[in-house]
């Protein structure tokens, strides 16, 4: 079943001599619980791409539909709210908030919709992540890769439609990448989430059910796996 | 939304300084604001205060009212207090008389408190108590051959044949008799009685005995009233019930702006109840002032208050908003991930908004207890330095807090904040997820790319450089800093510019008066009275004048009420009319029993001889005049006279006192004396225990010293606001340019890390300095400028028209704000000096790795 198409999406940043093609008409097609990573060269626009699905960035023309809706048609209270319940994001940088423990930046999305938390899968993820011992700690008192855990952890708490990963081992170092690229497929398996994956590592592109290439802003199907 | 609440705490606690900073900014502005409101009520108490001693504590009063009609008055729910007087009659002392026309004594009753509603007070002895006892008005001791002592026993003759035989027990004073000015005429509250069969005019003076109130004696009764709050805040319902009239007519006669003339049958109708009424408007004004009760005059408070608030509140709202500003600058990192993880517009706002709750809890209460204190000293303080001059004048300082005051104070506080917080709260809900992950909200991407003068690089370097291309391309982060600059430096230069009104405003003074005392005598011994006071010790120099003859052409009919005057004449002592000739080139021995012609006589000439008939002098009250004629030596300009601003279009000759006592008795014998004296005091003194008949004094020394002191007061004052006002302007240059370098910490970080020496990042940002600098102090200088030339325009403009000398024009030539443009100059080098070099040390201190990595966190 399709959860997310795109139709002739295109970004371009700056005007007139300036003006840059991120993203040349994108028709994607994904559906539910597939695990697609998108590999690319920097700077051929995967985050941009990334950042379309998940309503972070408006597209300079053409359509995001998840589960057949038009997100784009949503203005921006009702695409936050979009962002809160049905996308999980998961950066390079992890992007904690520094003053909420682990715990609270776990839950933070079902808290800003003033949802109850569930109780069990907080326990769930908590335990899955391997976070159990360091639950009351701020970010700043975090190794990289429990950093990325917690920021995995407040990405599945909503339960969302997709999750978007931009780089989510890049910037650790091998053990803990493997390690998060398990939790990663773990969640899709177990949980049938939809992950879409950006990364330029074609080894961790492997492990995904299907690869995106992306080459200055076009997007298509790679051929082999 | 405990989430967000949780992230606000801690992002309050994480920035101590800056939080710290800003409750201390809320607390100032706010005690600023309470300051100003307890001012307010303080001045109100203090008015109120002095309305009471100077006309008592009643609001209206009532007099003739007959005895079926007291009910009105004592059964009437709006009415608090009421006391009762009754006028017990007209009657003949038995001692002996100095006074030129004889006078009676009007004998009133009053029961306790009647007093201090009526604002009497004993100067010796007390006042009455048993029904044989009477107090004197106080000056009544001065017209009489012998001294009247407390215990003498007097005799009065009643108008009705009656006799009384009554102890004195006091002497009485009206509370609107001060040392700094007073006037017979409204002190004693002449009122004259007129003998229709003797034709004989008799002056009636205050005599007071006990009455217990009793309204079942004969006759009618005067009221005098305390209306409760609800009664004061209908009181012209409430009058008009009392007073029986109509609607129409009580507009009429009291609140037309107009004053209309009243008909026979109005007039009539007016008195039908009371055959007089008089009210304490001023005080009813003041006690009934309530934000609930809009009167025009609590309007206008209102109004202006808020002018005033709001001058405090917008000075308030320019250092904490940058604060706020700042903060939402710092973290726009943190709203742009939130906002990833789905927050709305509107949970942004709520974040700023929580911010400013917490900052306004400590803030408010902290400002409104420091108000509160600092209002408490500045009472006592002015009510020390001033009370010289406010016993002079009666008044009292009362200090006053009330509940409306704190209410005001808070709500305008709130008002600040909220207006503060409202700017950073719609930035920070605008703020987009993606400009916040990219970092790129402050880098222009617009058009080409600004290049480097090849000059500029080679005379700076690379760091001289990067410098102009921060200048160039990171608009936003420099615009606070430079607008912080700019409106502190127009503030200095625009505020500077008051001066010119003190400056005005003491010329106009100077001007006007060169004497401390002013005495004026209307008695028909005035001048010579005077001239006796000349010859006192205590006076130095003087000028004394008798009043103006009005000379008019024979034959005018002496019932003529305004005759055509051909020239008056005035006489002059010898000591003064000597300055005058030699001040106009007169020689004054060839001016002896001759006059001086104002310079407004055209047909002068030498030898002229001005003559016509007085129009009126002691001796011909509706007789024809007597012929008069004076020989003219030359003329006198207006400005040599002791009042220069005197303006006239009549043809003025002054004569000297030979020629005056030659002719006194053609004149009223009326005196006005401008004494210069060492200790003007001391002579103020003196001339009131001659008490001498009908005279009016004012003292100018103290009417100079208090608007001296007032005028110094002032101009401490706005110094202390100009001073607040450039601590504000150095706290937000501080501010400012602190935050700026502290977010680009991270920036800076990374040029250290590709190889920037601490020399040339010191060239960067003192470079960067001076750009700030020079565009801030640019645009402050416009600014300020253009405020300080509008002051001068205006102040110019209408000077003119406020001299009191249509002749005179405005002189003062523009100048310049040069000194305060080189002090905004010096301070803002120095801050910006100062600054900028503590983080040229940060630079080289501070580990790369570590504020890279925090950036990233």
């Amino acid at each position: 079943m399709e959860i997310l198409r795109t139709e002739n999406l295109c970004k371009t940043y700056g005007k007139n001599e300036n003006a840059v093609e991120a993203v040349k008409n994108a028709n994607i097609h994904i559906d539910q619980g597939e695990f697609v990573a998108v590999v690319g060269s920097s700077g051929s626009g995967k985050s941009t791409l990334m950042h379309m699905l998940g309503g972070v960035d408006r597209p300079t023309s053409g359509k995001v539909f998840v589960e057949n809706e038009d997100i784009y048609a949503m203005n921006d209270d009702r695409l936050a709210i979009f962002r809160r319940r049905q996308v999980g994001l998961i950066y390079q940088f992890y992007n904690l908030i520094p003053v909420l423990n682990v715990e609270e930046n776990i839950t933070l999305p079902c808290e800003l919709d003033g949802k109850e938390i569930d109780k069990a899968l907080l326990e769930e993820l908590i335990g899955t992540l391997g976070l159990d011992k360091v639950r009351t700690h701020l970010p700043n008192e975090l190794s990289g890769g429990q950093q990325q855990r917690v920021a995995i952890g407040r990405s599945l708490i909503t339960r969302p439609a997709i999750l978007l990963a931009d780089e989510p081992t890049g910037n650790l170092d091998t053990k803990n990448g493997n390690e998060i690229m398990e939790l990663l497929k773990a969640s899709n398996r177990k949980y049938k989430q939809t992950i879409i994956m950006i990364t330029h590592n074609l080894e961790l592109a492997k492990q995904a059910d299907r690869i995106l290439i992306m080459e200055d802003g076009v997007v298509r199907e790679s051929a082999n796996l | 939304m405990r989430v967000l609440w949780k992230c606000c705490k801690r992002a309050l606690k994480e920035n101590k300084y800056r939080t710290l900073v800003t409750i201390i900014g809320v607390a100032m502005a706010t005690a600023m604001i309470m300051v100003l409101a307890c001012i307010g009520t303080t001045t109100l108490a203090s008015a109120i205060a002095y309305q009471k001693t100077m006309k008592g504590t009643a609001h209206e009063r009532f007099y003739g009212v007959q005895q079926e009609n007291l009910k009105f008055f004592t059964s009437n729910q709006s009415i608090d207090q009421f006391w009762l007087s009754k006028n017990c009659g007209l009657g003949l002392p038995d001692f002996e008389q100095s006074t030129a026309r004889a006078f009676m004594l009007k004998l009133c009753g009053a029961e306790k408190g009647w007093y201090e509603a009526n604002a009497l007070h004993v100067t010796s002895g007390r006042f009455p108590e048993k029904e044989n006892e009477i107090a004197l008005a106080r000056n009544i001791r001065g017209k009489v051959t012998e001294e009247i002592r407390l215990g003498d026993v007097i005799r009065l003759t009643m108008l009705s044949g009656d006799t009384k035989e009554l102890t004195v027990v006091g002497f009485v004073d009206r509370g609107n008799r001060n040392n700094l000015f007073y006037d017979d005429n409204l002190y004693e509250n002449l009122d004259y009685y007129y003998d229709v069969e003797t034709h004989e005019t008799w002056t009636l003076y205050d005599a007071y005995t006990y009455w217990d109130g009793d309204s079942a004696s004969e006759g009618t009764y005067d009221v005098s009233i305390r209306f409760t709050k609800e009664g004061l805040y209908n009181r012209h319902e409430v009058t008009r019930g009392l007073l029986n009239i109509s609607e129409e007519l009580y507009k009429k006669k009291y609140t037309d702006l107009y004053h209309p003339m009243l008909s026979t049958s109005e007039t009539e109708e007016l008195h039908n109840r009371v055959r007089r009424h008089e009210v304490s408007d001023v005080l009813e004004d003041l006690e009934g002032m309530s934000p609930f009760h809009l009167t025009q005059t609590t309007v206008w408070i209102i109004a202006f208050s808020e002018v005033i608030f709001l001058v405090f509140v917008l000075a308030g709202v320019f250092c904490i908003n940058n604060s706020f500003d700042i903060s939402i600058t710092e973290r726009i990192k943190f709203f742009g991930m939130i906002s990833s993880v789905g927050t709305t517009k509107r949970q942004h706002r709520g974040i700023v908004w929580m911010e400013a709750f917490v900052i306004g809890l400590f803030g408010i209460p902290l400002g409104i207890l420091t108000g509160i204190i600092v209002s408490f000293a500045l009472a006592k303080l002015v009510d020390g330095a001033l009370q010289k001059y406010l016993l002079m004048l009666g008044v009292k300082v009362v200090f006053k807090i009330s509940g409306w005051a704190i209410l005001i104070a808070v709500f305008q506080a709130i008002f600040m904040i909220a207006l503060s917080a409202m700017e950073a709260a719609f930035r920070a809900s605008r703020i987009s997820p993606i400009e916040a992950i990219r970092s790129n909200e402050s880098v222009q991407s617009k058009g080409k790319a600004k290049k480097t003068p090849k000059l500029f690089k080679k005379l700076f370097g690379i760091g001289g450089g990067i410098a102009w291309q921060n200048f160039k391309r990171s608009k936003v982060k420099y615009r606070a800093t430079s607008v912080s600059v700019a409106v502190s430096v127009a503030l200095l230069i625009g505020m500077s510019s008051l001066n010119l009104f003190f400056g005005f405003a003491e010329e106009e003074l100077k001007d006007q008066i060169g004497f401390q005392v002013f005495v004026y005598s209307f008695h028909k011994n005035g001048y010579k009275a005077l001239k006796e006071i000349g010859s006192r010790p205590e006076v130095t120099s003087y000028v004394l004048e008798t009043d103006d003859m009005r000379v008019v052409p024979e034959g005018t009919d002496p019932k003529e009420s305004y005759p055509q005057v051909l020239f008056t004449i005035t006489g002059m002592n010898d000591e003064a009319f000597e300055k005058l000739c030699i001040d106009n080139g007169v020689d004054p021995e060839k001016a002896r029993g001759k006059g001086l012609v104002s310079n407004n006589c055209e047909e002068y000439q030498e030898g002229l001889v001005l003559s016509g008939v007085n129009f009126y002098g002691a001796q011909n009250y509706g007789k024809p005049g007597d012929p008069v004629s004076v020989e003219i030596v030359g003329k006198y300009d207006r400005k040599t006279l002791v009042v220069k601003n005197s303006y006239s279009r009549d043809i003025e000759v002054i004569v000297d006192e030979s020629w005056a006592l030659a002719h006194l008795e053609q004149f009223l014998g009326w005196g006005t004396a401008y004494f210069n004296s060492n200790d003007a005091t001391a002579l103020v003194k003196v001339i009131d225990e001659m008490d001498l008949p009908d005279v009016s004094v004012t003292n100018y020394d103290m009417v100079f010293q208090l608007i001296h002191f007032l005028k110094a007061l002032i101009r401490l004052m706005s110094a202390g606001f100009l001073f607040l006002l450039i601590m504000i302007g150095v706290t937000n240059i501080i501010n400012a340019v602190t935050f700026n370098m502290q977010l680009r910490m991270p920036e800076f970080a990374k040029l250290r890390a590709v190889g920037m020496t601490g020399k040339q990042f010191r060239g960067m940002i003192f470079l960067e300095g001076v750009f700030i600098g020079v565009k801030g102090l640019f645009w402050g200088f416009l600014f300020g400028c253009t405020i300080h030339y509008g002051v001068y325009y205006f102040v110019s403009s209408s000077a003119d028209m406020l001299w009191s000398d249509p002749e005179k024009k405005f002189t003062y030539a523009y100048q310049p704000p040069v000194i305060q443009i080189i002090a905004s100059i010096i301070t803002v080098a120095a801050l910006l000096y100062l600054i900028l070099a503590r983080y040229a040390k940060k630079f080289e201190s501070n580990n790369v790795i570590e504020t890279i990595r925090n950036e990233n966190l």
